[in-house]
């Protein structure tokens, strides 16, 4: 009788046990199946990374060429005018005139990279993580459109944000956490670039809104630069000329 | 003796059993924490992966941007190597003209004309316009955002470097001061302008609200904007 009692312990244990290896299975299979989801969707998204990043080395490869096919055909083309100083003076002439009205052109539009004394302007989202939605922590498009207009008050004579030049038809724009500027949004932190007198840049800034208004908690940094280059407009001008003609009356 | 021997055996039977069954309850144990840890893991992963997807994206929008604006360098280049080399003296000029005067269109250093809008902004009170001028800048700053191609305030065209401010009560453009009403003229879609000027809550509502200002506006099928002087 003892031995039999103790049998069907045993017999107990065995199928509690047996009980529990298919609760651990289920439980481990039901785990696996939403692990297999993820990786599926994560697969899904390599895919689409591979693509991605197929797609940028494919536009880098573009990129280089265009540049060294623009390189060529500049210096092709320059050849060309320089040998016509000796043979057709006036008509070089009257060429290099129209050349250097471009590059001015250019250059007051904000097309050409430009280079000089000045200064850069950090602008951080504050570090605090309180008072969020009181709006005073972190740069909105008001504190950059206010500090550019600054900036352009001091006499800049060029201006960039995270390599964005700034042209007439600059928009600051919040979008969620970013500034959209030129269309492009841009996130914290905001590097400004302005070429100018650096110290009446630099005052501009330190009297102007940025530390008057709401920035007082935001991290700003101003930097002197003796030398600075800032990156012409990226974008094709011929976009923002379409509604537009030369007025040809009197 | 061999009931003794039995009973010894029955209790190491017992012990490798439940010995047994611990190893077999650790090890299920321990593949359902791997099997869990694993895909936390990956999941981790793949939220890493959204934002990089979405970097990846920007990356090729704002390349493909700079490919048009290489391609388009480029075939002017190509038209103007090929006109210098079998053209006539006229058709380079002319090629050399009209990129001039695209460019100056664009910096606003000719005068244009074009679809748009004619906006004008009179405060009730002279002394509300000293308080405004973020508001004012914000305006300026939301039709330029409506895809605006040519702004004038008060016959100033506006540049690459033209501030906005306002100082003793007046409006101060390109260094030039002026007294309201403040006249705004803008080349663009007169549909995107509208739209901005007429939202609600927005920039006209809140000059209108905070500052007692009347803002009114016309759309103008040929407007007419001045060129940038540049001083000297």
């Amino acid at each position: 009788m003892d031995s039999q009692s103790k049998k069907k312990n045993i017999l107990k244990n065995i199928i509690f046990c047996l009980l529990m290896c298919l609760v651990g299975l289920a439980v481990s299979l039901s785990v696996k199946e939403v692990y297999r989801q993820k990786y599926e969707k994560s697969n899904e998204e390599q895919i689409k990374l591979v693509e991605y990043r197929g797609k940028i080395d494919e536009l880098n490869e573009k990129i280089a060429f265009l540049e060294s096919a623009i390189e060529k055909n500049k210096e092709a083309y320059f050849a060309q005018v320089t040998s016509l100083a000796n043979v057709d003076s006036s008509f070089y002439n009257l060429l290099s005139q129209y050349h250097n009205n471009i590059d001015s052109a250019k250059e007051i539009a904000g097309l050409t990279e430009m280079q000089g004394e000045g200064i850069t302007v950090e602008i951080k989202d504050s570090a605090e993580s309180e008072d969020v939605y009181s709006g005073k922590l972190v740069v909105h498009d008001s504190t950059l459109m206010e500090l550019v207009n600054d900036l352009r008050t001091a006499g800049a004579k060029a201006i960039s944000i995270n390599g964005e030049r700034i042209i007439a038809t600059t928009e600051f724009i919040c979008v969620g956490p970013a500034v959209k500027v030129n269309g492009t949004k841009l996130f914290s932190p905001f590097v400004v670039k302005a070429i100018g007198n650096s110290e009446s840049l630099t005052e501009a800034v330190k009297n102007g809104s940025v530390y008057a208004n709401q920035a007082v908690s935001l991290s700003v940094k101003i930097q002197t630069e003796s030398k600075l280059t800032i990156e012409g407009y990226n974008k094709p001008y011929k976009n923002s000329i379409e509604l537009m003609r030369d007025y040809k009356g009197e | 003796m061999k009931n003794e021997e039995s009973i010894e055996k029955k209790a190491q039977n017992k012990k490798r059993i439940t010995t047994a069954l611990l190893t077999a309850a650790c090890l299920i144990l321990g593949f359902i924490i791997a099997l869990q840890f694993k895909s936390i893991t990956e999941s981790d992963k793949s939220n890493n992966q959204t934002t990089t997807l979405s970097d990846y994206q920007a990356q090729i929008i704002a390349l493909s941007d700079k490919v048009e604006l290489l391609e388009s360098e480029n075939k002017d280049l190509e038209k103007k190597l090929s006109l210098i080399e079998s053209g006539t003296n006229e058709e380079q000029i002319a090629k050399l003209e009209s990129e001039l005067s695209e460019i100056k269109r664009f910096a606003g250093l000719t005068r244009v004309v074009g679809e748009g809008v004619h906006i004008t902004v009179k405060f009730a009170d002279e002394d509300k316009i000293q308080t405004a001028a973020a508001a004012i800048q914000m305006l300026i700053n939301e039709i330029k955002a409506a895809n605006a191609e040519a702004i004038a305030i008060n016959g100033e065209r506006l540049t690459a470097m033209s501030e906005v401010r306002v100082v003793n009560n007046y409006l101060v453009v390109n260094g030039k001061t002026y007294t309201q009403p403040i006249d705004i003229s803008v080349i663009g879609k007169q549909s995107s302008v509208n739209s901005t000027l007429e939202m609600p809550g927005g920039i006209v509502s809140i000059l209108e609200k905070k500052y007692d200002a009347n803002i009114t506006w016309e759309d103008v099928s040929e407007i007419n904007i001045p060129a940038y002087v540049v001083n000297n």
